[in-house]
């Protein structure tokens, strides 16, 4: 299935990533009681704390495990390993897609659970919140192609930059649009046309980065 | 190389010194190649060197597949220095010749040579 | 003779710098020594025949195996340290030899404590705090534990203080008594190449200035210290690499000596007083020296 190296060096990233993801699902659950615990202010800050997280954890991934191993000079002693260039694309890939999946998807479920479960919050933030949390995954893929094919942390950092950037911007693009500002606060559930394709376009933009990035990468013909 | 000297020429000095002064009797086994290459950190082939000439020397002999031996000492040891000592003469005639010096003063400087030998010896 | 390293016509086009026509051919149970200033293409090389650059023309074979094309498998059997390359800082020495270990059967856990007492390391500290030739060591003894068939070093002394380069050096001739391994280092240190190498290959300005048994290097450059008559001019002698002369004294430095050579020199009217065994250091200096400026001999 996955070939031997490719799962060694995934367990490999996995712990030395162990409290990161320890601490990212830890603040993130605390964001969660926050969001749920009632009253705008915990509401604002549990979301704001949400998101951070997210972000964080996705921004600390990729520096720690892709941009790092230029900057700290390990690729080689990695690429010295019987390994492929390609394995090597692959295992960076699913490492940091499955630590950050585990974490984002936790939370994502988290999310969807409050909002639907909890009366404090209203169910009809859910389709902004999923476009959210779509964003911030693809965001994250982003980041992760990025940092694989330009192997430069110069570029990794402007990606981080913008991204954080229009974030802002599209949350509040997002927030603003019609049917969402008006069923946002209710406990009517509207999933418009645009927001689905929003969700697709997330969708699409995260195969579409994986899959280039393999595809890159297996075109360079240097390692180092 | 801290006598300056090539290092498989020490190596064939350092195994005559043991076979004269007895150390290494007729038949004693020396280390294999690589074992003595391990064991001194020096190049393979300059102890294959060392081995080869010693062995063209006589002083050992090399059973292929199964190491190499110090040969029958009797026979070889006083032959053997006696012909070293000759060919240092003649390079020591043959240099004297280069530098301009004459017989009377060469004999002069070989009895300094083995004045400060004996000298060494006993300080 | 089987060759555990092959690499023929390779060359390499960088911006600034280009790699060509080197060809090297190591055999199986050898210990070949690459010398060459900086920037001379000596890491190049070792890169190109790990397969973590892509050769832009050439043939390269390592243990058999097609570089870049068949690099998983001919890596499972060659332990690469480079200079350039660093261990992961938060983790301990034990974690890297577990690592190593889960990856390689051959790992030997007794010859690696051995190496690990011999190297004076202790497992249980963060591989972030050890100093230079520590780090050094602790890299080495992840290859040398797992006993590859080939060793391909990037600069194993460089820093090294002398006792740590000693083990070093005693543990890689170590590795050679299997007469199936084969190492190929490259050094600024000339002692080094010179103490432990079977072959040994120039390499200046990315390409090979000359390859060849040690012996032989050792045995046929030579310095000559004449003495002339001023006004006579010394004879144009083939493989003479250089002739240095101030007032009456001539140092000529070849390639090929033989006695001939002084015969010559002597029936032009000069003295010979001092034929001369040359380091590695001087043998090497000259060479370079004397390829990059085309000599008037």
């Amino acid at each position: 299935m996955i070939p031997f190296m490719v799962k060694r060096l995934i367990l490999k990233d996995w712990y030395f990533q162990r409290l990161p993801i320890l601490g990212a699902i830890g603040m993130g659950a605390i964001a969660l009681l926050m969001v749920s615990a009632g009253g705008e202010a915990a509401f604002f800050s549990g979301t704001v704390l949400l998101v951070t997280v997210l972000i964080a954890l996705g921004v600390h991934l990729v520096m720690a495990t892709v941009v790092n191993e230029h900057t700290a000079q390990t690729l080689p002693f990695v690429m010295s390993l019987p390994i492929s260039p390609r394995e090597y694309t692959a295992a960076k890939i699913l490492a940091n897609l499955l630590i950050f999946l585990v974490t984002w998807g936790a939370l994502s479920i988290g999310t969807g659970a409050v909002i639907l479960g909890r009366a404090t919050v209203p169910d009809g933030f859910l389709p902004f919140a999923a476009v959210i949390l779509g964003e911030i995954l693809a965001s994250y893929c982003l980041l992760l192609a990025v940092a694989l094919v330009t192997e430069s942390q110069g570029w990794a950092i402007g990606v981080i930059v913008t991204t954080n950037f229009l974030f802002n911007a599209f949350l509040f693009w997002v927030a603003h649009m019609p049917s969402v500002a008006a069923t946002m606060g209710t406990d009517v559930i509207v999933w418009t046309d645009a927001l689905v394709l929003l969700l697709v376009a997330e969708l699409a933009a995260i195969v579409f980065l994986l899959a280039f990035t393999l595809w890159a990468r297996a075109r360079k013909k240097d390692l180092l | 190389m801290a006598d300056g000297r090539p290092m498989y020429l020490q190596l064939i000095e350092q195994v005559r010194q043991r076979v004269a002064i007895g150390d290494w009797p007729s038949g004693h086994e020396l280390p294999s190649i690589r074992e003595l290459a391990a064991e001194l950190s020096v190049s393979v082939i300059t102890i294959k060197r060392a081995y080869l000439e010693l062995e063209r020397e006589g002083v050992i002999v090399t059973r292929h597949g199964r190491g190499s031996f110090v040969a029958d000492t009797n026979v070889v040891m006083p032959d053997r220095f006696n012909r070293d000592l000759d060919r240092h003469l003649e390079a020591a005639a043959r240099l004297a010749a280069q530098l301009g010096i004459d017989p009377e003063t060469l004999e002069l400087r070989l009895r300094d040579a083995t004045n400060a030998l004996t000298q060494d010896v006993s300080s | 003779m089987t060759l555990a390293i092959r690499l023929s016509a390779v060359g390499k086009d960088y911006p600034h710098f280009v790699l060509k026509d080197i060809d090297l051919a190591v055999p199986e149970g050898q210990v070949m020594g690459l010398i060459g200033p900086n920037g001379a293409g000596k890491s190049t090389t070792l890169r190109i025949l790990m397969g973590l650059v892509h050769q832009d023309r050439g043939q390269v074979e390592v243990l058999g195996r097609a570089m870049p094309a068949e690099q998983t498998i001919a890596k499972r059997d060659v332990g690469f340290v480079s200079e350039d390359m660093r261990l992961y800082k938060s983790a301990t020495l034990a974690w890297h030899m577990a690592f190593i270990a889960s990856i390689y059967p051959e790992w030997d856990a007794k010859y690696a404590e051995v190496l690990v007492k011999r190297f004076g390391l202790r497992k249980d500290q963060k591989v972030g705090r050890l100093s230079h030739g520590e780090r050094v060591k602790a890299t080495l003894l992840l290859v040398l534990a797992r006993r590859p068939r080939l060793m391909v070093l990037d600069e194993p002394t460089t820093g090294l203080d002398p006792v740590a380069r000693h083990e070093v050096l005693s543990s890689l001739m170590e590795a050679v008594t299997d007469e199936h391994r084969t190492i190929l280092f490259s050094s600024h240190n000339t002692t080094d190449i010179e103490q432990i190498s079977d072959q040994i290959t120039f390499i200046d300005r990315g390409h090979i200035v000359e390859s060849g048994d040690k012996e032989l290097f050792l045995d046929r450059w030579r310095r000559v210290r004449l003495e002339i008559e001023p006004g006579v001019a010394l004879p144009v002698l083939p493989d003479v690499v250089s002739t240095v002369g101030s007032g009456r004294l001539s140092i000529v430095t070849t390639s090929n000596y033989d006695d001939a050579m002084s015969d010559a020199w002597r029936t032009a009217g000069a003295r010979v007083f001092a034929v001369e065994p040359m380091t590695l250091e001087e043998i090497f200096v000259a060479r370079v020296v004397n390829s990059r400026a085309p000599e008037a001999a």
